[in-house]
């Protein structure tokens, strides 16, 4: 809702200077006010300083790291190379064959845990992406990542702590009665593991994804896209709002973007580094945020390389949407 | 600190005896507002004694008989042989520039200039109405903020904003008092105007270190802004019609000799001259400042002041949908008020002046929108209720006493949050608790003249806040001296330990409405800062000048910043926000200085180096400070080349800010691997500096030949003359063929025209 007003405010600033060159633009009937405005205006951009030329050093390109613990005890790590700032000012600037050139195949991709050593494949067509089934899989183990990419001979290493599993006990998705939106209401609870500080990522995917544009396929599409599994919402917390008997609850108020009948709710016990990497993504976001506040640097668990490998094991539920 | 009280005791009871006491007021003869800081110097004994905030003065001289002369920049000079056989109150009144005394002599002895080897204080600069209005500025709008951006030791923001960072220090640290009332939002427009409207404003003091007993409550400088009184003799109107403002102010008697007022109002237009050609632009500010003077008797007088000014945005709209119509609308309000009541009571031996405040300030900001059936208000307020009591007793020419005591009530409340419809369930509705605090402080310091050569200045404050669940209190001694080789020139060492009790939560250091003042807490601590400062001041009195260069030596204690990215809007629990941290800063400024003659200004430079450290930022390490400028010049001149043109200009130079460029990015999946997003990756914090830059303003002034009671004057001028851009920020752009990193300008050549006039009835 805050999003739709934000960009419906947005709207109404391009309307206005629309609307702004229209009425400098049209016929003049009333005399000569609006051409001395659009002289002013020519007259003021004409004045604009050139910008000046600056030196900044690029950062050298390193090792990007993602990771996913999915269903089966299947480990997904994504790797790719971080690069200049000066290749572009935004991701819709980013072509595929650029992401292409960016991603890492063929490096040598390994877990250690408990005396295991596993070595991830990488997975089907895609490239940049590795996995592989864990062959133990207990609560706490510590798990070391290893990378080393021949072509570019970088290598990174990482540890990270599985985090038990915790379960949504109950849930529901009712649909508001409104013809002005798919608002929903979100209701869930689960009990919180004691004795220990617990953070947590819960997402809400939708089925039926938003009308798919030419802009979506650079935005992942065909790496990251999976097709029917959209993601709609993503929210961090912690364990601080439990009750006394360690029970946490939640309502949320969600926006689908289009009418759905059902959606897949995952709810994630993860690490409080990786916490703070996605609340730092969190907090990097936004238009006041990038005009107004300082740079967020995301924290990293790679050692040379950037990204976060987080051990973590998601428990999804599907739920019906109701009336 | 025993050691200190034993000083200050030592110092009252030493104090001799003194003979008859002259004492009165120093007033304007043009229109009888008083003259705050009118100098009077006895050569013969070569001491002398300076008029308080309130143009009152009082010397005892160890002789009856004695030569006096009283002098205030851009006045006539008195210089005047009299004879006490008691105590005596005169009042001195001082033309302005030409005039016939009588009896009397003028003397263009520049006393003005003496007075800067004999004084103890250090960093304290004056500014006059004539040198604001004469200098030129964005848009030809007077502007007292950017003339003090241009003193050594200041140094401004963004390009064209208000933003003051006084050695070292950082925005929030300045105390700006508008006749003993606080101003919490000095700019208006997001900072690129202030909330000063030059023609209301009498006399400018901006103190920077050294700072005496009776200041207190921030750590870099106070900035003391004092309204016009209004003449007791005769009505005067003055204006201004400028491109993006107008402004008038009416002041005159109410009972002649007794009582009078001040008004002044100023508005932007912007938003009418939009409106005129059919484009919605629904922002403008206004402010309005009104004072009243009552003599109540030679003893007695009374003042009245109030000053409102707000910023106001409305866009409203109604589109018409399939389904009715919708109300679409965004906006802001924020703005000041301020009011002061002041009793000056002279007592009967007429060496003791005392002075009541009772002040109030409130600074206020609403954001409100609405969209479809939804509506969303956020509010932050600040008010502030204060009583204090401020006594000098002047001893002789050579000792004064100042002691005191004040306490203001701040009152808060962050983050109102009214919002109705479907916004609701994501955005709580939020009362915003009342965060009370109480602050005080009382305070003694004593002025004298140890030898021939040796002057000091002792002082010290005593000043606490009750907050909930917490109470700071602490000293702040307070040290300056003076040794004067001869007439012409000394050295000054001071030492300030300053405390600080409030805080300004900003996320940017532009001046969003956004920004929360918020007072100290049981979890965040008073700010605290020790400052060292010599100085060697040296004058000429053939050319009028006057050379000063002052080193300073400044440590920042308990300094707030907050965390990366931190979200202090609908944010209820900002605290958590928060960081605390030190600062250094250590530098040398050298300002030349004439202020009389056909040929005014200064010259200017600072060479500095300030730098932050944070546990939790930049992985602990030390980093220079946002404004961190290594170099900084000014070159102010003003040339009147007869009575009819005058001509100024401002010629700046100033290394670039610091700031933390992106110097690489990488993809990364959402945590679900459905999606992908570009983060960047920083630099440093801090850890380049932008460009650096200059700029030329120039201003002519055209006097049309006007009449005894009517004046006029053209003030035709030009900002960033040479349109070079002054970097604010770095992107990356493209230029065609790659993409490259860029410094932008904000403004770049802008013209201006303003007609000001003036108008008396007699």
């Amino acid at each position: 809702m805050l999003m739709r007003y934000i960009t419906s405010f947005a709207k109404e600033v391009r309307h206005l200077n629309r609307s702004l060159f229209l009425e400098i633009t049209s016929p003049d009937k009333s005399g000569s006010p609006r051409w001395l405005l659009l002289f002013t205006i020519l007259l003021l951009q004409a004045c604009v300083p050139e910008n000046l030329p600056i030196s900044v050093q690029p950062d050298e390109s390193k090792i990007a790291v993602a990771s996913l613990v999915g269903p089966e005890e299947i480990v997904v790590v994504s790797l790719s190379k971080s690069f200049s700032a000066l290749s572009a000012e935004d991701i819709l600037d980013i072509s595929d064959n650029f992401i292409e050139r960016l991603l890492i195949d063929r490096a040598l991709v390994t877990l250690n845990y408990q005396g295991v050593t596993d070595t991830l494949e990488s997975i089907g067509d895609i490239k940049g992406l590795y996995g592989t089934q864990l062959e133990i899989f207990e609560d706490y183990q510590v798990m070391e990542l290893s990378v080393f990419d021949s072509t570019t001979s970088f290598s990174v290493s990482s540890q990270s702590v599985l985090q038990p599993a915790v379960a949504i006990d109950s849930i529901s998705i009712t649909r508001r009665d409104t013809t002005e939106s798919f608002l929903t209401d979100v209701k869930l609870s689960f009990d919180d593991p004691p004795g220990v500080d617990n953070y947590y990522v819960l997402h809400m995917y939708q089925f039926t994804p938003p009308e798919f544009t030419e802009e979506d396929s650079t935005n992942g599409g065909g790496l990251f896209f999976q097709g029917n599994n959209y993601l709609i919402f993503e929210r961090i917390f912690t364990d601080r709002g439990a009750d006394e008997n360690g029970r946490i609850k939640r309502e949320d108020a969600i926006f689908f973007d289009s009418p759905v009948d059902s959606a897949l709710v995952v709810l994630t016990n993860i690490d409080e580094g990786y916490y703070n990497f996605l609340e730092a993504r969190g907090r990097s976001g936004g238009i006041i945020s990038s005009l107004a506040n300082e740079p967020v640097n995301h924290p990293t668990n790679i050692n040379n390389g950037v990204g976060y490998f987080s051990a973590h094991q998601p428990r999804a539920r599907l739920v019906i949407v109701e009336e | 600190m025993k050691k200190l009280l034993f000083l200050l005791f030592f110092l009252m009871i030493g104090s001799a005896q003194a003979q008859y006491t002259l004492s009165g007021h120093v007033y304007d003869r043009s229109d009888g507002e008083s003259l705050p800081g009118a100098t009077l110097y006895l050569p013969e004994i070569q001491s002398g004694t300076a008029t308080n905030a309130y143009g009152f003065y009082s010397i005892s001289p160890s002789t009856s008989t004695f030569r006096v002369q009283v002098s205030y920049l851009g006045y006539q000079t008195i210089d005047t042989t009299l004879s006490l056989s008691e105590n005596l109150t005169l009042n001195f009144f001082l033309d302005e520039n030409v005039g016939q005394l009588g009896e009397i002599e003028v003397s263009a002895t520049p006393i003005e200039l003496q007075e800067q080897v004999n004084s103890t204080r250090m960093g304290t600069i004056k500014l006059q109405p004539r040198e604001i209005s004469s200098i030129p500025t964005l848009g030809g709008e007077s502007d007292l903020i950017k003339v003090a951006q241009l003193l050594p030791g200041v140094t401004s923001g963004n390009e064209g904003t208000t933003g003051m960072f006084v050695r070292g220090g950082t925005d929030d640290q300045n105390l700006v008092i508008l006749d003993d009332a606080v101003v919490y939002n000095i700019g208006h427009l997001f900072g690129f105007f202030s909330v000063f409207n030059s023609d209301a404003i009498k006399n400018v003091e901006l103190v920077k270190g050294a700072f005496p007993a009776n200041q207190g409550g921030r750590l870099s400088s106070v900035m003391d802004v004092r309204m016009n009184e209004g003449s007791l003799q005769r009505y005067n109107a003055r204006g201004g019609i400028g491109l993006l403002t107008s402004r008038l102010t009416i002041d005159g008697p109410v009972i002649p000799e007794k009582m009078s007022f001040m008004v002044a109002a100023r508005r932007t237009y912007i938003d009418k001259v939009f409106q005129a050609v059919g484009v919605p632009l629904p922002y403008y500010f206004y402010d309005y400042n009104a004072k009243l003077n009552y003599k109540i008797s030679e003893n007695d007088r009374i003042y009245v002041s109030t000053y409102l000014g707000d910023d106001v945005l409305a866009f409203d709209e109604t589109e018409q949908t399939n389904e009715g119509s919708e109300d679409l609308g965004f906006g802001f309000n924020l703005g000041n008020f301020t009011s002061t009541i002041r009793w000056n009571h002279i007592y009967k031996n007429k060496k003791t002046f005392s002075n009541v405040t009772l002040h109030q300030t409130r600074f206020k900001y609403d954001i409100e929108g609405d969209f479809i059936n939804n509506s969303i208000l956020i509010r932050s307020q600040i008010q502030d209720v204060g009583l204090s009591a401020d006594w000098e007793y002047f001893e002789s020419p050579n000792n004064k006493f100042v002691f005191g005591a004040q306490t203001v009530g701040h009152f808060f409340r962050p983050n109102v949050i009214s919002t109705s419809g479907e916004i609701s369930d994501f955005i709580e509705n939020r009362k915003g608790g009342l965060i009370q605090n109480l602050e005080g402080a009382i305070y003694a310091g004593n002025e004298r003249e140890l030898t021939e050569n040796l002057s000091v200045n002792v002082g010290l404050r005593l000043s606490f806040t009750a907050a909930e669940n917490a109470f700071y209190s602490g000293p702040e001694p307070r040290l300056a001296a003076r040794y004067k080789f001869n007439d012409r020139h000394s050295v000054k060492a001071s030492y300030s330990l300053m405390r600080q009790y409030m805080h300004r939560v900003s996320s940017s250091s532009i001046a969003l409405p956004t920004d929360l003042w918020y007072p100290v807490t049981a979890s965040i601590k008073p700010q605290y800062s020790h400052q060292i400062s010599t100085g060697y001041t040296r004058i000429f009195p053939a050319e009028q000048i006057s050379v000063t260069i002052e080193g300073y030596l400044k440590s920042l204690e308990n300094l707030i910043e907050y965390r990366e990215g931190a979200s202090l809007i609908l944010n209820d629990n900002f605290e958590n926000e928060l960081l605390a941290g030190s600062g250094r800063s250590i530098g040398l400024e050298f300002l030349i200085r004439k202020n009389s003659g056909k040929f005014t200004g200064w010259a200017s430079y600072s060479i500095s180096k300030t730098n932050r450290t944070f546990d939790e930022l930049n992985r602990g390490q030390t980093y220079p400070a946002k404004y961190d400028r290594r170099h900084v010049a000014s070159f102010v001149s003003l040339f009147e080349f007869n009575d009819r043109v005058s001509f100024s200009a401002v010629w700046t130079y100033q290394s670039g800010a610091r700031f933390t460029p992106q110097t690489g990015q990488f993809l990364m999946p959402n945590s679900s691997l459905t999606s992908v997003e570009l983060i960047p990756i920083y630099d440093d914090r801090n850890g380049t500096a932008l460009g650096s830059s200059h700029r030329l303003d120039i201003n002519f002034i055209l006097k049309p030949r006007g009449s005894r009671r009517f004046g006029g004057e053209w003030h035709i001028g030009a900002y960033n003359f040479y349109n070079r851009a002054a970097p604010f920020r770095v992107d990356v752009q493209y230029n065609g063929s790659a993409y490259e990193y860029a410094q932008q300008g904000l403004f770049g050549f802008i013209p201006s025209i303003a007609y000001n006039f003036n108008f008396s009835s007699k």
